[in-house]
Parts: structure tokens; sequence; C-alpha cells
């Protein structure tokens, strides 16, 4: 008799746990999960992924209690009772991982100094339909379309840069257009169709285009949007970009 | 030339004109046709026999993110269907065989993605199959193979905090892409590429820029950061040659003060040229939105006896619980009215269709507004009969507390502007239903409840029958005219896509996604504690009537 008072007692807390995680699950699906923040079950919507996370209980409270400032994690301290914040970061634990933080979560991206940030916002422009960043990709922005700016060197005339790995692409039927090759072999031919502002990866059976080296496409058609002064802006972010690799 | 060609072409160009929104062998748009009625003219299955109807074949596509939201598309006995991870599969539609697979390749270094993966739909013409991707590049497919024809990076999706998740729209010689990002610092835009080379033919800013007009309806740099997605799939009208897209909701979602105006064209109905992109008209339904209520939902095209007159109308159901009435042709509102019974967000539409007695969310501050973020009706569609007059739509009843809060954003970056905590309405119980209503005049003639709640589509046939799913798994037929209950089937996966009707060779199917998923569904459990989660999954189901019943 004795024994199984104990087992019961034993027992208890794990009840009291499984009933705390069930009620911080109930929190989580109608306070976290939606709409758009840590998705169901915490595998992520517009919010960091939960699952595998490696917080522990006490930076979880303080982050639901405080939120994230400029980050959209909200302050729950103020608008959920402290027992549902209890009942919430117990769930939250339910979904912890053992693996450490991912390097991506840990190395801090390098600071665009202060003299290249218009290059940078110019260089991936939004209102210009992403500007430069629609054909080259730099920290982990834009398309990888041309160029790989990273290893390239700097120029300072971005009008005038010289494109001869730019071909003719001339399809079956089809008037020819300047392209970017992406992939030459026996089962395709994979070209970037540069005479559209969004660039077209486009997909041809090897024998149902001809391609012919060099172009009457120049660089300057795809800056033909910036200013002088906006070009000397976004020289000096790619300056930059090349001194610090 | 010969009188029979004359008449054949009378013929022809009457029913074109007739506007008759009906699919009939095929599926061939998201919406069933460009008139978005997800009807179907057959009626082989029929409230006789629809007792017997049994499934044909099932297919399992393999991919469990996010359950199968999708519509199929039915092309000459061909099922094309899209999973939430860019998946697309060619289908025999009348025995499931697999003719070919395509799996979206993500970057390698493909980070977490705004919104979740999560598709719609594919659009087929041109001898392509469409395909929005969660990375938000649009690929085209050759409706033969499979294999990739072209693709483009609509924009980048680590810089825009937007993706495409809906069905793109294939009109004329050109396919239409909407884009995700109404909760992000993000400015929505639609994008319509070349069908054949996905060259760019035009791009809509639903935020117009400096000098254009409605510019001014935005206070300092906010019109770059606020939102108006366009998330969902438009219409179009080939007879008035109008594209019509629903745009969303305005960002920062739940605060407004930084954005003081009307904000145009966030939460609206524009009307576009589709040869080039310029607008048209536009009809704003929630001006300077504070609750989140998209516009983005089916623009239900129909002629409808109003005032004495065929008019040419729009029906636009929203989150917001109101259904909006336009002349389709010039974008004049004709009436509003509520299909939900919680409603506390304004305390009506006025004549001319303003909103009246608004209740905005304060910061710091947690206020009950009903509908909730889900909306009355979410994404998944209704459906318009031409037989009974009636649209069907799945409702729900439930509320929210909003908290409004200050917060700085950066571009890409989360830009709610506050807090949701979704909630059953005062009688403590959240609640489902399928409701019809007459279109035009808007009187409830009969609705049903769910066990839980209905968040897949719903389909109307000519044999008179309503099909729909719920998240416990069931597929069901009603009565269009009663909603009288007369056969249902256990898939063994919540639902959340869209079902279509088809017919090869004069037998028609019934075809259903299952599986649950999305990131509304996850509320499911939240809502109904009492309930089971729903079962998730991803897989068509198939159903036609047994041999020699007729």
């Amino acid at each position: 008799m004795m024994r199984a008072l104990l087992l019961l007692a034993a027992a208890l807390p794990l009840c009291a746990q499984d009933a705390l995680v069930a009620r911080g699950e109930k929190v989580f699906q109608t306070s976290c999960s939606v709409p758009y923040c840590h998705g169901p079950n915490g595998t992520a919507g517009r919010a960091p992924k939960l699952v595998g996370h490696s917080f522990t209980a006490r930076e979880l409270s303080n982050i639901v209690s405080d939120g994230i400032a400029n980050k959209g994690m909200p302050a729950f301290g103020a608008q959920l009772p402290a027992d549902d914040i209890r009942a919430v970061v117990g769930y939250i634990m339910t979904l912890r991982g053992s693996a450490p933080a991912s390097a991506s979560q840990t190395v801090a991206a390098r600071t665009v100094p202060e003299d290249a940030q218009s290059g940078k916002a110019l260089f991936f422009d939004a209102v210009r339909m992403g500007g430069c960043g629609r054909c080259h990709e730099l920290e982990k922005r834009g398309s990888r379309v041309a160029t790989d700016l990273k290893t390239a060197a700097a120029h300072t005339d971005l009008r005038s840069i010289e494109v001869h790995h730019v071909m003719t692409a001339q399809p079956a039927g089809e008037s020819a257009f300047p392209v970017l090759v992406a992939e030459q072999s026996q089962k395709r031919v994979r070209v970037f169709d540069l005479s559209s502002p969004l660039p077209v990866l486009r997909t041809f059976a090897p024998d149902a285009v001809k391609l012919t080296a060099g172009s009457a496409w120049e660089h300057r058609e795809a800056v033909s949007g910036y200013s002088d002064a906006e070009l000397q802006e976004i020289a000096k972010y790619l300056q930059w970009v090349a001194a610090a690799k | 030339m010969p009188l029979v060609r004359v008449l054949a072409l009378v013929i022809l160009s009457k029913l074109l004109l007739a506007g008759d929104g009906a699919t009939q062998t095929d599926w061939p748009s998201y919406g069933g046709t460009y008139a978005a009625w997800r009807h179907s003219a057959l009626k082989q299955i029929n409230t006789g026999n629809v007792k017997n109807l049994l499934p044909a074949w099932a297919f399992q596509t393999g991919d469990y993110e996010n359950g199968l939201q999708s519509t199929p598309i039915a092309v000459d006995g061909v099922l094309y269907l899209s999973t939430s991870n860019s998946w697309a599969f060619a289908l025999d539609g009348a025995t499931g065989r697999m003719l070919w697979e395509y799996h979206y390749a993500f970057p390698a270094d493909s980070p977490a993605l705004a919104y979740g993966r999560q598709n719609r739909g594919v659009a087929v013409s041109h001898g392509l199959v469409f395909l929005g991707t969660p990375d938000n590049h649009l690929v085209a497919l050759n409706q033969k193979t499979g294999e990739e024809v072209w693709k483009v990076n609509i924009e980048d999706s680590r810089q825009c905090g937007c993706n495409t998740t809906g069905a793109p729209l294939a009109i004329k010689d050109i396919v239409v892409a909407g884009v995700t990002g109404g909760d992000s610092a993000h400015r929505g835009y639609l994008t319509a590429l070349d069908a054949k080379t996905g060259r760019l033919r035009w791009r809509f800013y639903t935020i117009p820029g400096p000098g254009e007009p409605g510019h001014d309806t935005w206070k300092g740099d906010t019109w770059k950061y606020g939102g108006g997605s366009t998330w969902m799939t438009g219409s179009f009208d080939p007879e008035l040659n109008l594209l019509y897209w629903g745009v969303g909701n305005a960002s920062s979602d739940l605060n407004g003060s930084k954005r003081k105006g009307d904000n145009l064209y966030t939460a609206s109905i524009v009307a576009l040229d589709p040869d080039t992109g310029k607008i048209k008209w536009h009809f704003q339904e929630v001006p300077n939105d504070v609750w989140d209520f998209d516009a983005t939902f089916e623009q239900i095209l129909v002629d409808l006896p109003i005032g004495g007159r065929t008019r040419k109308v729009m029906l636009h159901p929203t989150k917001g619980g109101y259904i909006w009435m336009l002349d389709r042709a010039t974008g004049e509102f004709l009436k509003a009215w509520p299909f939900a019974k919680n409603i506390n967000w304004v305390a009506g539409i006025t004549e001319t269709g303003k909103l009246a007695g608004r209740v905005e969310p304060e910061v710091g501050k947690r206020k009950l507004i009903c509908p909730s973020v889900v909306g009355a009706k979410n994404w998944n569609q209704g459906a318009y009969s031409p037989n009974t007059g009636m649209l069907y739509l799945p409702v729900q009843e439930m509320c929210n507390d909003l908290v409004a809060r200050e917060e700085n954003v950066a571009e890409g970056g989360p830009s709610t502007g506050g807090n949701w905590f979704i909630k059953p309405p005062a009688s403590g119980k959240a609640e489902g239903y399928i409701a019809a209503f007459d279109a035009a005049t808007g009187e409830r003639r009969w609705s049903v409840p769910a066990t839980t709640w209905i968040m897949a589509s719903i389909l109307s046939t000519d044999g008179g029958l309503v099909f729909t799913g719920d998240p416990e798994g069931n597929f069901f037929a009603l009565d269009a005219r009663s909603g009288a209950r007369l056969w249902s089937f256990q898939t063994g996966g919540g639902h959340r896509g869209s079902p279509i009707s088809y017919s090869i060779g004069g037998r028609q199917y019934i075809a259903t996604p299952t599986g649950w998923g999305s990131l509304v569904g996850a509320a499911h459990r939240g809502l109904f504690p009492d309930a089971p989660a729903p079962r998730q999954g991803s897989a068509l189901f198939v159903f036609k009537l047994p041999e020699g019943v007729r």
C-alpha cells in the first residue's frame, strides 16, 4: 500500500506536467502559431521555427514575457495571465532539440559601413524590381544569374563593364536574344534570357537552340534605371564588398 | 460562308458572351472557369444516385508538408495537381496512373521561407503548366512531359519576405502571378509574364508610387512597406477584357497610425487591362485597414437581375463577414450584406458602400474583434449555382482579441503591428457551417452545421449537388436546394483543398484533395480542444458511379 502511494506521489508531478503542456499547446495554437507566426506545432510560418530550438526555459520565459523589440515578437507579459505563460513555455520546451544553434544564427553578419549603405539599398532597390539584385547575388540577397561579384574586381564605371560572356541564342521560330549560358550538356541547354527585366531561365533541347558567341547587349542597358550619382553610390558598396572578401 | 457555319459561330459567340461560368468536361482554371463559379454543368451524378458514389482511384503525392491545399486542373482527361513543396503531377483522370511528376529544386541554402511552404494549384495553357514556388519563382513545365521550360525569380524571397502560394491565372497569352507579403514590410504587386517565353509583360504595384494617383493616401515612406499582397487568384471577364484581382490588407496590419489615409489599393478590388497592366477601376472595401481584412478571396462573376435589370456583377465574400456586390464593368458599389452572425469590427456598411462605426485595435490593450483574423470565411472558396441562383459559402463564427503595438519595421521583416488571440465568440463556442444565400438578394436559404468548421472549398454541380469536406476527413454531398446530406465518404485526412468535377468518355468524376495543413489550420486544436486533431496527409480521392447506375 505504502509502495503504491509512493508510486502515485511520484506520478503526480508528471500528470501535472502533462496538463501544463496540454494547456500550453492550446495557448500556443491560439496565440503563437496563427496566423503568420510560429506555424503549426512550431514548424514556422513567418516567425522563427521553434521545433529543435535550443532555448532554456528561463530564456523562453523572458522572451515570451518581454518580447523582442522591433523583431515582431510581442511582449505577452502584459497580455496573457502568468499561468498561460508558464504553460506555453512548458509546451515550447517539448519542442526543444539537442542540436546547437546553426552557424547562421550565431555568426553576426558583417556590418556595411555607412558610406556603402545607400549603395547597397540602391543595389537591391525593390522599387526598381530588385535593381542590380535581379542578376547579381551578394550577402545572400539577389539572384545568381550573372557574375559573382564577391570574386570579381570592383568596377567604378558600371555602365561600361565588358560582357564578353553574354551570347546570342536563336531558338527555332523565335527572334534571337542575349543570354548567359547556365548549362550546356548533351541533355539540355539552359540560358538566362537577358531581354526581360526579370531574367528568364529557359531550357531547350540541344538541337532546338543555336548559341553564338557575342551579343549586342551592353551592361549599360541593365543599369539604365540608375542616375550617375546613384551608380557612384553603388560602386562604393561594391568596393567595400571587394575589399572585405 | 455556309449558313450552318454562320449559325455555329453565332451560337459559339453567344455561349461565350453569355458569360456562362460553369465548367463542362474539363476544369480548366483555378475557379473552374475565369468567372470563378466553382460550378460544373455535369449532371450524371445527381441527387437521385449520389448515394451510390464510389471511389474510382486515389493518388498519394508523398508531400506531407502543410496538407494538400490545391485545386486540380483537368484538361482533356488529364489532371494537373500541385503540392506544398511545389511538386507537380500529371495523372490520368480515369485511372490515376501517373504520367509525369516534377519536384521543384530549392537552392541548397534555401532559408526558412516566409509564410511557410504552401501551394494552391497550377494553371494550364499554351501546352504549359504554370507553378508558383515558396521561394517566389514562377515555373513553366511542358504539359506533356513535366520538364521545365522556363523559370523566373519574381523577387528574392529572402529580401521581400514574400512568396507565391496561390495558383497563377493563365489568360490570353500571359500568365499572371500574385504574391504574399501582406504581413511583411513589403509593397505588393501582380506580375504578368509572356506565357511562352516567361518574359515580363507588366508589373502592377498594388500601392501607387510617387506621382501616381493614390500615392497621397500613404504617409512618408509607408507606401514602400504597406502590404497589399495578392496571394489568391483573380478572375477575368473576356468580354469586358478586364482582369480582376483582390488586394490584401494594409501593413503594419493592426496599427494604422503611421499610414494615416485610405492606403490605396489595399483591401480593394482592382480591375486591370490585361494587355497593359493599367488600372481601369478600383473599389476599396476597407480604407485604412487595421484588422488584417484582406480582400483577396474569390471574385465570382455573374449576371443577375438587380433593380429590375440584368447587371454584370461581381460577388466578393471577405474575411470581415460581408459579401460585396459590385458592377464589374464600372466598379460601382451595388450592395453589401453580412453572411456571418458575429460581426463587431463595424456597425454596418452604408448604402454607398462606406464602413460605419469602426471598432479599431488599440496599442497595449486587448480588444475583442469579430470575425477573427481567420475571417468569417477563409481563402477556401465558395460556389455559385446558376440553377438554384444560390451562393454556397464555408462560414465560421469566431473572434479574436487584438492588441496593437508600435514597431519599427525593416524591409521584408515582420510587420504585423500587433498580435492576435483567437477565441470563440460570446456564445463560448466556435462554430463552422455551410450556408446558402440567394445571390441576388443575400437572403439566407439554409445552413448546415459542421462538426467543427469547414476549411475546404465548395463545388456545386448541375446534378443539384454541393460537395465539400471537413477536418474530420469526411467528403460529402448536400442537396443544393435544401442542404440535406445525401452521401459521405471518409478519406482519412482532414480537408483543406478544393474539389472539382470533370468527365472522360461520357463518365463524370468528382475529385477532392485530402490532407490537413496550412497556417490557419494550426488553430484547430486551440479552437476545438475537445475534437480530435485533423489528420494530415496528401492524397487525391476520385469518385464515380458504379457501372450501370444512372
